[in-house]
């Protein structure tokens, strides 16, 4: 047997093109649907598990999914804002937690969440150093973030502007980094955090600069009286905020007007879940209320009805395949006929040959199946990242 | 020795290990049980006075502006407003008391305003300036007036406020909460109608206020007063004496009322122009030997000396 084996492997290896093709089309074949299947559940797993730890959300009306995602993993290049004024009005009704989440802003490619500090109880997010945010202008970074942007407690990271063109909307500020978080395989960890405040210093909702009464030079001053002082625009507001400048930091406008895109709510119990659910149907405003894992849910149904779909079309050409093989081997003995009558007349038994050319079909099986499985390996370690590119 | 006497002895290493463990760990739950108080962070002296009022020696109470020279001025360290996010609950005066509220991070859950049930009764400081940056949208920065406690009206609303928070989310310890505010209420409207009572007795007479900080106090005791920028260690020079002259001449008035005890040169020569100077105290800070209400006890007995004359 050992020899029929080396025989069988040596022809294999001698017609490495014609075994590689084949191997190479059998572990696809095998490797589409378990890899599919791989693939959605570690999906399904991943997003409902973010789901679940968010029990609702509340954002402008439109798109369910997509204050879901916005939500949960911090997309929001379309979301409608609404004003601050609903996180104050749902604390009110003391129903449960209510946590703002600002997602207007970027550190290079890592979403700015302006948030509030309760944000990481409520993850059980824990820090590998520092702290969560306490002073305006201070930032917490996710493990990722940290780690691309090379940066430690107590170095500063920069808002990106809004876009190319966007040379007179946000200010770029620079925030110091008072924490990093660890890893916890989540959007947090590619998350900038900062107060919901500091995101509204990037928009220019609120801002410091010198007394304008008194420091300011006249040459700056448009006009100035006892009640009113128009300064120039060509006074400078500060892009780091400094325990030295930090007292000059004010709102221009009402903090209840300024713009949050979601709102995480976690409700005391399911009653009072229930309850705001229900104040959310009557409402006539531009506002909903969506639970997470329903939407997740409905989405993941999509999914797994396309994943169906495409199973289908993978045993369809699985079969076809097979079908092709079979016709691949049986041309091949046909052609190896001198080949085999060589075998016999140097003394090969039939039964030698027969397992000689068996061996060749198992060994081809064999690999074909080792790669299809270190294929669904490699799935599932960068399932994540492809859910991540190619679904959220 | 057997590989069984070798097993038995590890096993009974590991179980002594684990009884340790338990012992330790049942003794640390405890004593988190028996220190597990609500910690309440208060942003002035006279939510402190109610909080300790209201919670006893069942909160955890904190005032970390309390040595501050300037409690109104007073601008956190980021450590107390890491400690002030571990709170259960922090209570502020609102009212444009809190400027320090705009530049920290706390989560709306644990914030509870205690003078937002009262909005439509609160009184701007009369201090409005506006900036703008060009000639478009200019941005006002209109200021409430902060010394909500000076009306006991007022001051027993926050109490309220504050009661309802800690029933609502301590309903363990809502018989003595409930007691405590019961006995502070009626403490402080009692005082309030002894001020209604004294203040109608003269509802002709004017004063003159040192400092624009007693809004509350002059619209619930309906006394006519108008304001000056004076501290009470100012020294009283020509100018001061010109606008004082002025003053008379116009609101025909013989009282000053003062935050602090006045220069004793300055209230001689206040006495020499007619003018009486008292001291009713806005009780800003912690008044030493005394509580908010002495002062506003105090504060009673001061004007009883203008009213009752």
């Amino acid at each position: 047997m050992k020899h029929q084996l080396f025989l069988a492997w040596k022809y294999l290896q001698y017609h490495w093109v014609k075994t590689t093709i084949l191997i190479l089309s059998i572990a696809f074949i095998l490797f589409i649907p378990l890899g599919l299947n791989t693939l959605s559940d570690k999906g399904s797993k991943d997003l409902m598990a973010r789901a679940k730890s968010t029990p609702l959300l509340i954002g402008a009306k439109g798109s369910e999914t997509e204050l879901a995602l916005s939500g949960l993993y911090f997309k929001s290049n379309s979301l409608e804002a609404i004003p601050f004024k609903t996180v104050t009005e749902i604390s009110n009704t003391n129903l449960g937690e209510v946590i703002p989440l600002n997602l207007e802003y970027y550190v290079k490619e890592f979403p700015i969440v302006g948030t509030a500090s309760s944000y990481f109880k409520f993850r059980d997010a824990n820090f590998k150093s520092g702290r969560a945010m306490a002073i305006l202008g201070e930032c917490v970074l996710g493990s990722k973030a940290a780690e691309v942007l090379g940066i430690k407690v107590g170095e500063s990271v920069i808002s990106s502007p809004k876009s190319a063109f966007d040379v007179s909307g946000s200010y770029p500020l620079k925030m110091t980094v008072v924490g990093i978080l660890n890893a916890t395989n989540t959007a947090d960890d590619e998350a900038v955090f900062t107060d919901v405040k500091t995101t509204w210093v990037i928009s220019g909702f609120a801002h410091g600069h010198d007394n304008v009464t008194e420091t300011t030079a006249d040459s700056l001053l448009l006009s100035k009286t006892k009640e009113n002082a128009i300064a120039s625009p060509a006074v400078l507001t500060y892009n780091e905020i400094t325990p030295e400048n930090i007292s000059s930091f004010h709102f221009h406008g009402n903090p209840d007007a300024f713009p949050v895109q979601a709102i995480v709510v976690n409700p005391n119990s399911k009653k009072d879940g229930l309850i705001l659910r229900g104040r959310f149907e009557n409402r006539t405003d531009n506002l909903q209320i969506v639970v997470p894992t329903t939407v997740m849910q409905e989405l993941l149904d999509t999914v797994v009805s396309v994943k169906n779909l495409l199973l289908l079309a993978a045993i369809s050409i699985g079969l076809a395949t097979l079908v092709i093989v079979t016709l691949v081997f049986s041309l091949s003995i046909k052609l190896r006929s001198g080949e085999i009558h060589t075998m016999k007349r140097i003394g090969s038994s039939k039964s030698a040959i027969t397992n000689i050319l068996g061996l060749e079909v198992v060994l081809t099986l064999a690999l074909s199946l080792v790669l299809a499985v270190v294929l669904v390996l490699l799935l599932n370690v960068f399932g994540p990242y492809l859910i991540k590119i190619f679904i959220l | 020795m057997t590989m069984k006497k070798i097993s038995l002895l590890v096993l009974c290493l590991f179980s002594l290990m684990a009884c340790k463990n338990d012992k330790k760990t049942s003794e640390t739950e405890q004593a988190m049980i028996t220190s597990k108080k609500p910690v309440v962070y208060v942003s002035n002296y006279p939510l402190y006075y109610f909080a300790e009022r209201i919670g006893g020696n069942d909160v955890d109470l904190r005032f970390p502006m309390q040595d501050s020279k300037s409690i109104a001025n007073w601008q956190p360290q980021s450590d107390t407003v890491v400690n002030m996010q571990a709170a259960d609950v922090v209570f502020i005066n609102g009212a444009s008391y809190e400027k320090w509220l705009t530049s920290i991070s706390l989560p709306e859950s644990i914030l509870v305003n205690t003078t937002k049930n009262v909005e439509e009764d609160l009184l701007d400081s009369g201090h409005v300036f506006t900036h703008s940056h060009g000639e478009g949208g200019a941005h006002e920065h209109k200021e409430m007036a902060s010394t909500t406690w000076l009306d006991l009206a007022l001051a027993n609303k926050q109490a309220e406020a504050m009661a309802t928070y800690l029933l609502s989310k301590f309903p363990e310890k809502k018989a003595v909460f409930k007691a405590n505010f019961d006995k502070l209420s009626e403490d402080l409207l009692e005082l309030d109608s002894k001020f209604k009572a004294v203040a109608n007795k003269k509802p002709n007479l004017s004063v003159v206020f040192s400092h624009p900080v007693y809004q509350y106090f002059e619209d619930a005791y309906e006394i006519n007063g108008r304001s000056l920028h004076w501290e009470p260690d100012y020294q009283l020079n020509h100018k001061n004496a010109h606008e004082i002259k002025h003053l008379v001449a116009d609101k025909k008035f013989n009282y000053l009322i003062w935050e602090g005890e006045p220069l004793e040169e300055t209230r001689a020569k206040l006495e020499k122009m007619n003018i009486e100077s008292i001291v009713v105290n806005p009780i800003y800070s912690v008044p030493e030997n005394s509580n908010y209400f002495k002062e506003m006890e105090n504060n009673l007995k001061q004007l009883q000396l203008i009213y009752e004359e």
